[in-house]
């Protein structure tokens, strides 16, 4: 197996890409690509996504900010793969539960120069009933944003908070969309902005998108009730279903959806950075 | 339909295949059980599926999955 280096091409039209789905995603092709069209459309549209190739494997690459995000396309593992290596690349292999780690994907990568970034549990939680307002947290006060002043807190609070590669950062239209939509529930702590969280409601699932809270306010339970009020509003809006990603790693953070009922929803990522130079 | 059922049940045995009709308006068929369910198709039936077809109107139910297998199968 070697990295050759590649010109990327970029997908301007449908057609192109079904052409290279069809040459590249066969019977048995080991892939991490999970778009559907809608997706698809979004980044040929804003000429984001393209792809390197060789004679059997593939690598469909979609840029972000100053790193690509990878999505590969193995037939033969032995043939040689294409890549870029001006910036960094970042890419997540999902899989169902530890049981059907793809052990053999990542020590491929990882002989690649790929190193194990970040894993991610998925959460889930049914919930049907307001929750009790038990233990609040004095002088806290919660609100959906809704300023110019807190929407650049919050820009601010979750680019110095979250994983750059993999932390989903929101471009300025999603910020604008989320402040729109009342999606972003922002904790005021004496008076002075101390967290956030930000949903979205995909096809009736609420999904948890980012939470964050400021490092100096950090330890008071904030977080708690960021996510009790996530959960609270939207269950009196009717709905039940609400998710998540977390980090392993992060007890605290699993601990506390625990808290509240979510449990582990079968599925997991695991992400593996080169940085390139 | 019998074989789909299978498939769909060997890879998200949670779901209740056989009264959902809303699989992925309801949030509960997401993006990678829908690839997943692609590949496993590719596998069984020697189907493609073009890129636009990777939606709701085909993938909300089995009913509609079934359409577009047998559609696809006739090429």
């Amino acid at each position: 197996m070697i990295l050759k280096q590649g010109a990327m091409e970029y997908f301007d039209n449908l057609d192109g890409l079904n052409d290279f789905i069809q040459t590249y995603f066969r019977k048995g092709t080991a892939t991490n690509n999970y778009f559907l069209a809608d997706s698809y459309l979004k980044h040929i549209e804003n000429k984001k996504l393209g792809y390197v190739a060789t004679q059997e494997n593939a690598v469909m690459l979609l840029e972000k900010h100053d790193f690509y995000q990878l999505y590969y396309f193995i037939n033969n593992f032995a043939a040689d793969l294409p890549i870029l290596d001006d910036r960094p690349v970042v890419m997540e292999i999902i899989y169902r539960g530890e049981k059907n780690k793809p052990i053999t994907i990542i020590n491929y990568w990882a002989s690649l120069g790929f190193k194990l970034h970040l894993t991610r549990d998925n959460m889930i939680a049914n919930i049907e009933k307001h929750l009790e307002d038990s233990n609040p947290v004095y002088e806290l006060n919660l609100k959906y944003a809704e300023t110019r002043t807190e929407l650049l807190y919050i820009e601010n609070l979750l680019a110095t908070t979250l994983d750059k590669y993999t932390g989903d950062l929101l471009t300025t239209d999603d910020l604008n969309r989320f402040l729109e939509n009342r999606n972003f529930i922002c904790a005021t702590y004496k008076g002075e902005l101390a967290g956030v969280l930000q949903f979205e409601i995909k096809n009736k699932v609420i999904w948890l998108g980012h939470i964050a809270v400021d490092e100096h306010f950090r330890g008071k339970g904030i977080a708690k009730e960021l996510v009790k009020k996530y959960i609270a509003d939207n269950c009196s809006e009717g709905y039940t279903r609400f998710q998540l990603w977390v980090i392993q790693e992060n007890v605290g953070a699993l601990n506390l959806y625990r808290k509240f009922g979510f449990v582990y929803g079968g599925k997991t990522t695991t992400s593996m950075l080169k940085m390139n130079s | 339909m019998e074989r789909l059922y299978e498939i769909l049940e060997g890879i998200r045995p949670d779901v209740d295949f056989k009264s959902e009709k809303k699989l992925m308006d309801e949030g509960i068929l997401d993006s990678f059980d829908v690839v997943s369910i692609i590949s496993e198709f590719n596998d069984e039936f020697g189907i493609e599926i073009r890129v636009n077809e990777l939606g709701p109107s085909n993938f909300n139910s089995v009913e509609a999955m079934n359409t577009m297998v047998e559609r696809l199968s006739k090429k």
